[in-house]
């Protein structure tokens, strides 16, 4: 009897410690912070080469997992070396004096079957504002390529007003040459041992 | 022809006037490129950018023109003796070396109309890199010529090193011409800069070609 207290002790105990959302690395090379926007009539497509995150994301447990990217804005490329230098100049990024963009996110809650909604605060430039973003979970699995890892998929994409975020005064935007609207796509490959 | 310059001083007077009304108009013409055939940057600066930009761009060009007056100056046969006295050469070569110098704004100027937004080790930045690889290299010369006294090396070792560090400038100038602005990729500007390089390509040539063999005893 007292050794079947005390197992339901424990179990009771563990069972009140909340679960921790398990801990993913982002895969460099399959993680991709993709940018577009008009210039005139066409349109620009760039992405941030360099950038680091912590994500824990369990999808049974939404309310367990955050977010927290950084992207270092000098690594903006549109394949163009003259414009990615004005890009980072204090027309745009000003990359010298803000040399990061990061979003933490405050709360992960499931919307439907494979979307989740993220709310958090994006911080670029000196502007910090609330951006929900609702990711697509594409699934996990034993990744076929590394052995004894899980890989997860998500993706999202969302339209952001640059001038709102201080990247660029809005002079190119009222000459009609450059956009205000920024489509943002960031597609994630997590990682994680089995 | 030689002697009448030694009779006339005013003939030789109006021949020195003559290449330095030349020069002007190379300079003139060479200042208009960027106005006439304006690299895309351009349009999107303005005001203290856009002065800053134009003003590399000018200094760039200058240099450009510098360049090739200094292998002029010392290319053999093209400036008669009993035109520029042979010390007069050295001394103009020296002196316009000290010119060059002045490209050490080049990079300053073209950096700050992008607020010095310094560029990333990255292979899309390869002109501008090989642009300070010739500045360097440049810099490295011009200094070396003026304090050659206080090298530890003999005149012969030293000249050596100067021709070819003088062909390493000119051969990374003009990858850095060629590559660097949308203005000397097309057109008149892109056919001026083939012209230049193969000018510039002969005057080595001919520098070169006199080195080997006169026995480098000049």
């Amino acid at each position: 009897m007292k050794k079947w207290s005390l197992w339901l002790i424990l179990l009771l105990v563990f069972s009140a410690v909340p679960a921790r959302a398990q801990q993913w690395q982002l895969d460099p090379d399959h993680t991709r912070f993709y940018f577009a926007i008009q210039h005139i009539y066409s349109t620009v497509r760039g992405e941030f080469a360099d950038f680091t995150g912590e994500v824990a994301f369990d999808p049974a447990h939404p309310e367990q997992s955050h977010f927290n990217l950084v992207v270092k804005t000098a690594s903006v490329n549109t394949n163009i070396g003259k414009r990615d230098t004005h890009l980072r100049s204090g027309d745009f990024f000003e990359t010298g004096k803000y040399p990061r963009m990061v979003y933490n996110s405050t709360k992960v809650s499931k919307v439907a079957d494979n979307r989740y909604r993220v709310d958090g605060l994006l911080t670029i430039k000196d502007v910090t504002k609330a951006m929900p973003l609702e990711f697509v979970y594409h699934g996990q699995k034993d990744s076929p390529l590394m052995p004894g890892k899980i890989v997860a998929g998500l993706d999202t994409g969302f339209t952001l007003d640059r001038l709102a975020f201080h990247v660029g005064d809005g002079k190119f935007f009222k000459m009609g040459a450059i956009g205000k609207d920024v489509e943002v796509l960031i597609t994630m490959e997590l990682l994680r041992d089995k | 022809m030689e002697s009448e310059v030694a009779k006339n001083p005013g003939l030789r007077v109006g021949l020195v006037s003559l290449c330095l009304v030349l020069f002007l108009l190379l300079l003139a013409g060479a200042w208009s490129l960027p106005f006439r055939y304006p690299s895309e940057s351009l349009f999107y600066k303005f005001g203290y950018h856009r002065l800053l930009l134009v003003s590399g761009k000018l200094v760039g060009v200058t240099g450009a023109l510098l360049i090739l007056v200094q292998l002029l100056a010392v290319a053999p046969g093209l400036f008669p003796e009993w035109l520029f006295s042979r010390v007069g050469r050295l001394r103009f070569h020296r002196a316009n070396g000290l010119g060059l110098l002045l490209l050490v704004c080049h990079p300053v100027l073209i950096l700050g109309a992008d607020d010095f937004a310094f560029y990333p080790l990255a292979k899309k930045y390869l002109p501008e890199f090989v642009g300070m690889a010739l500045l360097f290299s440049l810099v490295l010369l011009v200094l070396t010529a003026q304090f050659r006294i206080r090298l530890p090396l003999s005149y012969k070792a030293w000249r050596i090193g100067h021709r070819l560090g003088a062909l390493l400038v000119v051969g990374l100038f003009l990858g850095h011409l060629l590559t660097v602005s949308e203005t000397f990729r097309w057109g008149m500007p892109h056919r001026l800069a083939l012209g230049l390089a193969g000018v510039e390509g002969l005057l080595l040539l001919m520098i070169i070609g006199r080195a080997i063999f006169s026995g480098n005893k000049r």
